[in-house]
């Protein structure tokens, strides 16, 4: 499993190079599964829809033109035979996972088994902010939406840092380096803020920044 | 809830003229809602099936207001309260095929079939989309066995539906099949072709149809 974790898709031609070197191939020979679940956390019915149609250029994800898309639904895994939904994941060479709410994500994603297989699997995962931040040891309470059953704000913790994405976004007045400062302040992980042209690409626990005309700061 | 029960979606002028009519408005000022979740247990169905119907299809692409994905099997885990209100504004539902009893199953458990009756909305069926309305499948068209076994749908209709009737060779089901099929239940059914679609308002049934149906009483 590689990680190609994005704040708002494949927004450049640095990221979209970085993508291309983690797949292997070119896009029109992938097939690619996309992942609408943490929409739904965030109760965006809307959201989902245009991810999964690829209309979200704002985020660019299932429109940049895979051999195949499928729509693999995390919640309804539990109720379907494992083995088939496994083969489709396996023969898959990148997951696409839409953002929304990280817990909802990372609970359906516990829940289905899936969390559990994916560092066996060579795919590449791209995410976008909560499809990223899911990854990640935790989130922080500043990005809490979704009550967990048992609460708190744990994440996958695949990687070992957290993200604040959409860094200073014109329509996120929450979002600026200040409040970045603020949240990794009450964090006890490394934690990285990243603005919509930035992604970060994570192989094997090596960590390399991909920034085209973007801006981040890693804050201890 | 009326219900505009299609084997293969808005295939026609006549059952698009049909969808028309059940609509409070024209279809660019109504908000609709796709639910595919019966397209993820269907073998013929799966992950691809599932993303054209989202992406691309007759019942999906006709140029609605809104359009928002509503995962049945996402609905349990978010609270009722926190999905009420979509459900309750939206002027229709666009149901995808797929397995019709994994789809009553999560209708049931999201709590959406207890409150489908209470809606002012459209229920457009496509294929298991529309037999889930039905009061049973048959074996015949049992893929995913529920929890407690069965073949029992939601059963908001008295009649069970045979879609995709085809000729002899072509992908479908013949009339032969249908037959054999009705021999197994105890009401009556509908068999239709994909140029067929049934108007269910209050009890009263109209068939819409380019092609070709039969009714089966017994």
């Amino acid at each position: 499993m590689k990680l190609l974790l994005t704040s708002a898709g494949i927004k450049n031609a640095a990221i979209n190079e970085a993508m291309l070197a983690l797949l292997g191939k070119p896009i029109d020979e992938c097939d690619a599964l996309c992942i609408p679940t943490a929409s739904y956390g965030h109760t965006s019915f809307a959201g989902a829809r245009r991810f999964v149609a690829g209309e979200n250029p704002n985020c660019p994800m299932v429109e940049l033109g895979w051999k195949s898309v499928g729509l693999l639904e995390l919640s309804a895994l539990p109720t379907l035979d494992r083995e088939r939904w496994v083969a489709a994941v396996e023969a898959a060479d990148v997951l696409l996972a839409n953002g929304g709410d990280s817990l909802f994500l990372a609970h359906h994603m516990r829940e289905s088994g899936l969390a559990e297989l994916l560092p066996t699997l060579d795919t590449v995962w791209v995410g976008f902010s909560g499809g990223s931040m899911v990854m990640t040891p935790r989130i922080g309470d500043d990005f809490k939406v979704w009550e967990p059953p048992g609460g708190g704000d744990r994440a996958l913790g695949l990687v070992d840092f957290a993200i604040f994405p959409h860094l200073d976004h014109p329509d996120l007045p929450e979002n600026t380096m200040a409040d970045a400062e603020r949240w990794a302040a009450g964090m006890d992980v490394p934690c990285y803020a990243i603005d919509d042209d930035t992604a970060i690409v994570w192989v094997d626990g090596s960590v390399d920044v991909v920034s085209g005309t973007g801006h981040w700061r890693l804050l201890s | 809830m009326k219900l505009l029960l299609t084997s293969g979606g808005i295939r026609n002028p006549s059952i698009r003229a049909a969808l028309d009519d059940l609509l409070p408005k024209p279809i660019e000022e109504c908000d609709a809602l796709g639910i595919t979740t019966a397209s993820y247990a269907h073998p013929m169905a799966g992950p691809r099936r599932a993303w054209s119907f989202i992406a691309d299809d007759s019942m999906t692409a006709l140029g609605w207001k809104s359009l928002g994905l509503l995962e049945l099997t996402a609905l349990p885990s978010l609270g009722r309260d926190r999905w009420l209100p979509w459900v309750q504004e939206t002027d229709v539902f666009l149901v995808n095929g797929g397995d019709t009893l994994f789809l009553a199953h999560w209708l049931r458990e999201s709590g959406l079939a207890e409150l489908l009756p209470s809606l002012d909305a459209i229920w457009v069926g496509l294929s298991a989309g529309s037999m889930v309305m039905t009061p049973r499948v048959g074996e015949d068209f049992k893929q995913w066995d529920p929890p407690g076994g069965g073949d029992k749908a939601l059963g908001v209709v008295d009649f069970s539906i045979c879609p995709h009737l085809a000729p002899e060779g072509e992908f479908g089901n013949t009339m032969a099949d249908a037959e054999s099929w009705f021999a197994t239940i105890d009401v009556p059914a509908y068999v239709m072709d994909d140029q067929t679609a049934i108007v269910w308002v209050d009890g009263e049934v109209e068939v819409v149809s380019e092609g070709t149906w039969h009714f089966l009483n017994r």
